[in-house]
Parts: structure tokens; C-alpha cells; sequence
């Protein structure tokens, strides 16, 4: 049984300080630990698949690297999500220009009332249908409904108006409908 | 909240589980020595231990890299700063505290808006302004110093030390605007 084998049943406070002692093992544990999680948020937000990994790896150089200043006041977990979320957005926000201003007019969203119910669909499809809205709405809906920020700390964030970030997620939740809408009905059809 | 909305919230761990990445493939990347980065030292204790001797060749070479580098920094025109670390932020070093840090920021622009700072009369609240210039270089200062202090606890406390000091000012010169318009509200009253 090799030294990573012994490592994979360790605590992350134990995993976290051979980490710092620069143990590769325990490196190759966390990383494993966590990479797949930090992936799928990451392309949800991207949905690029070679972006993704790049932006993955800087994830983990940055994990690394500032290991020594964690000082423990969340989980790992939640410091990596932080590192991760924040690298797209520096990422999004300095290399891709994203039209945050294609928005629909108020009234041609619906309420969510009148919203039909959505169809039975797996998590894979609904995942899948996240990367297939337009980018702006996107990260915003992302941002919003998956990763807890609320609408003003978007803005913020992605240099936009409050109002900016309500109408993308409304749009973005209306889209989302129609696309596992017209990927259900495709299913069906088959 | 909808349902899918709901459905998406409830599920969010298994959405986390959807695609795979080649997880090796990736892991040789980040092992690259290009890309390698080696972990920093602990905050505590003291990060310099050079070691002369052991290593020589090594220790002259990086004697010599340290002395263009000074010199390169001697030599650069004032006011021209370095653009090492300039697109690193706090959140970089400490994204622990970046929450924190982004609830100050979003206070003291808030503040500074509310005072609508540009549009006063500088030399009407001169001292106050003098004061905020000063702690602005320093705040300036302390920002070229992070990619070499960033291992350092003592650093952040004294920019969070930066952030409660910028918004006292901030206060006190609302103070001050607000003692000024009663004066000149107080004068209008009179010449009524």
C-alpha cells in the first residue's frame, strides 16, 4: 500500500498540514478530493471544456501556493469553491468580453407564476442545459441560484447593474425552462 | 422559488458529480515544472534562511539575479511602479478574508458616494483631505508591498486597520459637511 493509498483515509485538518509540509501525496489527495466538484462548477460557468481545465489547474497552483494562509475559518471545501468561483470570475471578467445587456424587456419575462411546471428531468440534462444559456445569463444564474451570491454582490462583482443581474437570472431561468423543455419533448420524440 | 429552482438547489451535490475530468491528466499539468509552485512558508517564524555553502554555484547566481533586480528597480523612473503582482488582489493571498475585505469596500464606497467626494470644495475641508491623501499612499504602498508580505498575519490586521481608519475620516467629514450646512442655513436664517 502505497504512501497515497494511506493518505486517502486521513481528515482533512491532517490532509491540510502534510500539505503545507509540501507532502506530494497528500497534494495529490486534497486535489483529488476536490477536483471534480470544483470542475463541474467551473464549467457550468464557462462551458468550455479546455477553459475549464486551464482555469482548473491555476485553481489548484493557487490552492497550493496560499495553503500556508488558510487559516480554517470555513471547511477546505468552501476555500477552494471561493479560490475556484473567484478565478472563473477574474477569468470571465478579463479575458472574455460577456454582453450582459442582451436582455429581454421586463414584460416579455414571465412571472414566475405563470412559468410552467418544469418536466421530469435528471440533474445531467439540467446541468447540461445551464452550459447552453447564453454567457451572461449564465454566470449569473449560477452565480445566484448555485453558489448562494445574492444580486447585489453580483453586481458588484461582475461590474453591473443590481437590476442587470435580476433580469439575466429572471431570463436565464426562463431559457432554462424552454431548453429542457425542448430537450424533453427531443427524448421523447426519439 | 419554482420548482426548478428548487429541484437545482436540492440536488446541487449531485450536480457537482455530472462530468469528469482527467483528473491524472490535469495532475501532470499542475506538476509541471513550469507550473509548479512551491508551497509558501508558514506565517509563523522568519521565511529567510539563506544558506551560503551548501550550494555555492546557486547561492552566486541568485546573488547576482537579486542585483540586476535591484538595479533594474534602482534605475526605473519614479512614479513607473512595477507591474509584478499588479493583477493579484487580496482574495489572491487571503481569500479568507475576502468577504470581509468586500463588506469595507462596499461600505466605504457607499460613504463615498453618499459625500459625493468629488464634487467638494477640497480647500473648504483641507485637513481632512490631507489626511485621506496621506492614508491612501500608505494604503498604496502596502499594496507593491504584498507579493513579498503576504505570508505576514500583521499585514492584513493593518489593512484592515486601513479600512476602519478610511472610514472614520469618512464620517468625520459628514460630520464636518453637516456642521457647515447648519451654519449656512443658520446665516440664511438670519439675513431672512
Amino acid at each position: 500500500m502505497g504512501l497515497y493509498h494511506y493518505t486517502l483515509n486521513i481528515e482533512d485538518q491532517q490532509l491540510i498540514e502534510l500539505c503545507r509540509e509540501g507532502d506530494s501525496a497528500a497534494q495529490r489527495v486534497l486535489y483529488d478530493r476536490y477536483v471534480q466538484a470544483m470542475y463541474n462548477r467551473v464549467i457550468r460557468m464557462v462551458a468550455d471544456r479546455h477553459l475549464a481545465e486551464d482555469i482548473l489547474q491555476e485553481v489548484f497552483l493557487k490552492v497550493f501556493r496560499y495553503l500556508p494562509s488558510f487559516k480554517g475559518d470555513s471547511t477546505i471545501g468552501a476555500w477552494i469553491k471561493r479560490i475556484a468561483i473567484n478565478t472563473t470570475i477574474e477569468h470571465l471578467r478579463g479575458k472574455r468580453r460577456i454582453d450582459y445587456t442582451d436582455t429581454l424587456p421586463e414584460n416579455g419575462i414571465p412571472h414566475p407564476a405563470s412559468v410552467e411546471e418544469p418536466p421530469e428531468v435528471s440533474m445531467a440534462t439540467i446541468h447540461s442545459a445551464i452550459k447552453q444559456l447564453p454567457a451572461g445569463s449564465r454566470v449569473v444564474l449560477t452565480l445566484y441560484l448555485l453558489e448562494g451570491y445574492q444580486h447585489q454582490e453580483i453586481a458588484q462583482i461582475l461590474d453591473i447593474s443590481e437590476s442587470t443581474s435580476k433580469t439575466q437570472y429572471r431570463r436565464g431561468r426562463q431559457l432554462l425552462q424552454e431548453i429542457l423543455k425542448s430537450m424533453d419533448n427531443g427524448i421523447k420524440g426519439r | 422559488m419554482d420548482q426548478l429552482e428548487k429541484k437545482i438547489r436540492e440536488n446541487q451535490a449531485e450536480l457537482d458529480r455530472i462530468e469528469s475530468v482527467d483528473a491524472d491528466a490535469l495532475w501532470q499539468k499542475i506538476q509541471q515544472p513550469e507550473a509548479r509552485i512551491r508551497p509558501l512558508p508558514a506565517r509563523s517564524g522568519s521565511g529567510w534562511q539563506l544558506q551560503v555553502g551548501r550550494n555555492w554555484q546557486l547561492t552566486a547566481a541568485a546573488a547576482v539575479l537579486l542585483l540586476i533586480g535591484v538595479s533594474i528597480w534602482l534605475i526605473q523612473p519614479p512614479g513607473q511602479e512595477s507591474m509584478a503582482g499588479a493583477n493579484l488582489s487580496v482574495e489572491d493571498y487571503y481569500p479568507e478574508i475576502a468577504d470581509e475585505e468586500m463588506a469595507f469596500r462596499r461600505t466605504i464606497a457607499r460613504k463615498e458616494a453618499e459625500l459625493n467626494l468629488d464634487g467638494l470644495n477640497r480647500q473648504e475641508f483641507i485637513d481632512i483631505f490631507n489626511e485621506l491623501d496621506e492614508l491612501e499612499k500608505i494604503h498604496r504602498r502596502q499594496m507593491q508591498d504584498l507579493p513579498e508580505v503576504f505570508d505576514n498575519d500583521e499585514w492584513v490586521s493593518t489593512l484592515m486597520r486601513y479600512y476602519e481608519q478610511k472610514l472614520r475620516i469618512l464620517e468625520r467629514l459628514s460630520r464636518e459637511i453637516d456642521k457647515q450646512k447648519q451654519v449656512e442655513e443658520r446665516s440664511r436664517a438670519r439675513s431672512i
